[in-house]
């Protein structure tokens, strides 16, 4: 099965939930949750564009969403 | 110094079974003018050690003390005068082996449920501080009459002065006041009833102080007075809202007497536990080394709460009161905070094969396709292992029917409410659930890798509560099944006025009076027959 990869835009939100997560908030109001943010992006309200791969893994302690892995981001 | 006391509180009956025996040997050495000068100092030694025991188990300032000593002291001239009738000599064999078998009967079988019994009329009144009626008598001549008429009830019951400070009494009225504190809601509504028609009472009231809702404001909350606790020393307890929630004052006291009949073992799957951590290691055992280490701290965090080492003056405390009921250990199913069902259920299967009672997982996903029918196979597995498995809601303010395990039909599912026993913003609420119940989950602080602590909000800081209370039901009674212990922890519960459902709030000292409850109807006649000589007030 081909992977399928999203190029998502939105803004990055902090979450103080289960130790604190990562979700990328899209114009359409999606909330996914990103699991290997870089640090260098870890800021609150931060406008990105990303290229995402939906996660293999559907379980997480975070419980609040699907998860996506980044591939590739940049600030825009 | 208390633990010295708790012990010699254990020896009690048995020390004064020693002593009746010792007279008997006596009284037979002196009869047949045998030597018996060492006997003489040993029973002088044991006297004194049994009234030290007897202190330890009653206390000066009970006057149970005084009618249990006067008790002890009557038996003790009974068996002498006794022995004066050889006739009666057999029956005075016979009473203290009954003596002593009944104690090993009350302390393995029914001390627990005992204890319960007698200590209620003070701990269940604690439980539930919004059972408080305020009376006011035509004449303070009459208190006495409204005392008797409390006691006919079934109720157990506090009365005391409602305005003990007024200095200026011969202005008002209100010290013919008198506050009514009563066990729950529905005792206090009967005996609101009962005091309405009666001819001494001016007027019945409830005590509205308990009533009143938070008002909300968006204005900083004034700091609130640190809190404390009677039988908990953990250095940052005070800091701890949820203990003042789940009422452990209440709950300690209770367990301070129970005797597990077994230590249950609580299974964290989760992203690993530092098992290091001076708050745990005493109260972690390790069922393969990979899993105690956490690179995340999620795991250590709800280890923590389950059950950390509590009452050692460092950290925090759990339920797990002096550490007595449960122990903990991890199974590492999310390395890095996420994963796949399978590992999840490999891990379920695994806890479940060794041995554990109880298996938290606070985490979840995504309700897809067959995931849920998957998961309720494992969690059956586990339950016909003997555990109990818990999970959390999930953390996207949805239903929780939405998510896996949350939505599965054979698991206690648990939302989160924060300080003000709301359902916390994030948290799932309850459509269909077959075993729904909240505890705090909002601002928790607890475990955190290297010594450190740290608060956290989270349907999995619920979670953990939960199996924290569902380990020290299970040391208590070891058969108990998900079902079982989840009415006990529903009825027991508090209902929370949400604006979604997020089940009872469990309060686990009622909970632990009511499964012990459960117990009674095998033993109420031996408990009746041998009331007047029972060991514990």
């Amino acid at each position: 099965m081909p992977i399928q990869l999203e190029l998502k835009a939105g803004v990055l939100k902090y979450e103080d939930i289960e130790g604190g997560v990562w979700r990328l908030v899209t114009s359409s109001g999606e909330h996914l949750v990103l699991i290997n943010l870089p640090p260098s992006f870890q800021e609150q309200d931060l406008k990105v564009a990303a290229i995402l791969k939906k996660s293999e893994a559907e379980t997480s302690i975070f419980m609040m969403g699907p998860l996506y892995e980044v591939l590739e981001i940049q600030k825009i | 110094m208390k633990d010295v006391f708790d012990l010699l509180s254990k020896f009690y009956p048995i020390t004064l079974g020693v002593l009746g025996i010792g007279l008997y040997v006596w009284n037979y050495l002196d009869q047949t003018n045998k030597p018996k000068g060492w006997l003489s100092y040993l029973l002088i030694i044991l006297a004194i050690i049994h009234l030290v025991c007897f202190y330890a188990n009653y206390g000066f300032e009970d006057v149970w003390f005084w009618i249990w000593l006067g008790r002890d002291v009557l038996v003790l001239v009974l068996a002498i005068i006794l022995y004066e009738y050889p006739k009666w000599r057999l029956a005075f064999v016979l009473f203290f082996l009954g003596f002593t078998g009944y104690w090993i009967y009350e302390n393995h079988f029914i001390s627990s449920e005992k204890f319960i019994s007698t200590i209620s009329d003070k701990t269940e009144i604690e439980a539930d501080s919004s059972a408080e009626l305020i009376v006011q008598l035509h004449d303070p001549a009459q208190f006495n009459t409204l005392r008797d008429i409390l006691e006919r009830t079934s109720f157990p019951f506090e009365i005391k002065e409602a305005f003990p400070q007024l200095s200026n009494k011969e202005l008002t009225e209100l010290d013919n006041c008198y506050t009514i504190d009563l066990p729950n809601e529905e005792a206090a509504r009967q005996v609101y009833e009962l005091l309405e028609k009666q001819n001494i009472i001016k007027t019945v009231e409830w005590n509205e102080s308990y009533h009143i809702s938070p008002i909300e404001t968006n204005a900083n909350p004034s700091p609130k007075p640190p809190r404390s606790f009677q039988f908990i020393n953990d250095e940052k307890s005070a800091e701890q809202w949820a203990l003042d929630a789940l009422n452990i004052d209440a709950l300690a006291k209770q367990l301070k007497r129970l005797r597990p009949k077994k230590t249950a073992k609580i299974f964290i799957l989760d992203t690993g536990v530092d098992a290091d951590h001076e708050d745990l290691k005493d109260n972690y055992f390790s069922v393969k080394s990979d899993y105690d280490k956490d690179t995340h701290s999620h795991g250590t965090h709800c280890a923590g709460i389950a059950a950390c080492v509590t009452n050692n003056q460092k950290g925090v405390a759990s339920l797990n009161f002096n550490n007595r009921f449960c122990k903990i250990t991890s199974i590492t199913v999310l390395p890095g905070g996420y994963g796949r069902q399978e590992n999840i259920m490999d891990g379920m299967i695994m806890a479940a094969d060794l041995g554990a009672d109880v298996i938290s997982m606070s985490l979840g996903g995504p309700n897809y396709d067959n995931s849920q029918s998957l998961y309720e196979q494992a969690v059956d597995y586990c339950n016909k292992k003997g555990a109990i498995v818990v999970v959390a809601a999930g953390n996207s303010n949805q239903d929780a029917k939405k998510h896996v395990p949350a939505a599965c039909n054979n698991t206690i599912t648990v939302a989160a409410v924060d300080e003000n026993l709301q359902k916390a913003s994030f948290s799932n609420f309850f459509s269909e659930q077959h075993y729904p119940l909240s505890a705090p989950g909002d601002n928790i602080l607890s475990t955190v890798p290297n010594n450190k602590y740290q608060p956290f909000n989270g349907t999995s800081m619920a979670t953990p509560y939960v199996a924290g209370i569902l380990g020290i039901m299970k040391s208590l009674k070891p058969d108990i099944n998900t079902e079982q212990a989840f009415q006990i922890l529903h009825q027991s519960g508090k209902k929370l006025d949400t604006h979604e459902p997020v089940g009872t709030f469990i309060q686990p000292s009622k909970a632990i009076m009511q499964l012990l409850q459960t117990r009674r109807t095998f033993h109420w006649l031996i408990e009746w027959l041998l009331k007047l000589f029972t060991f514990k007030k």
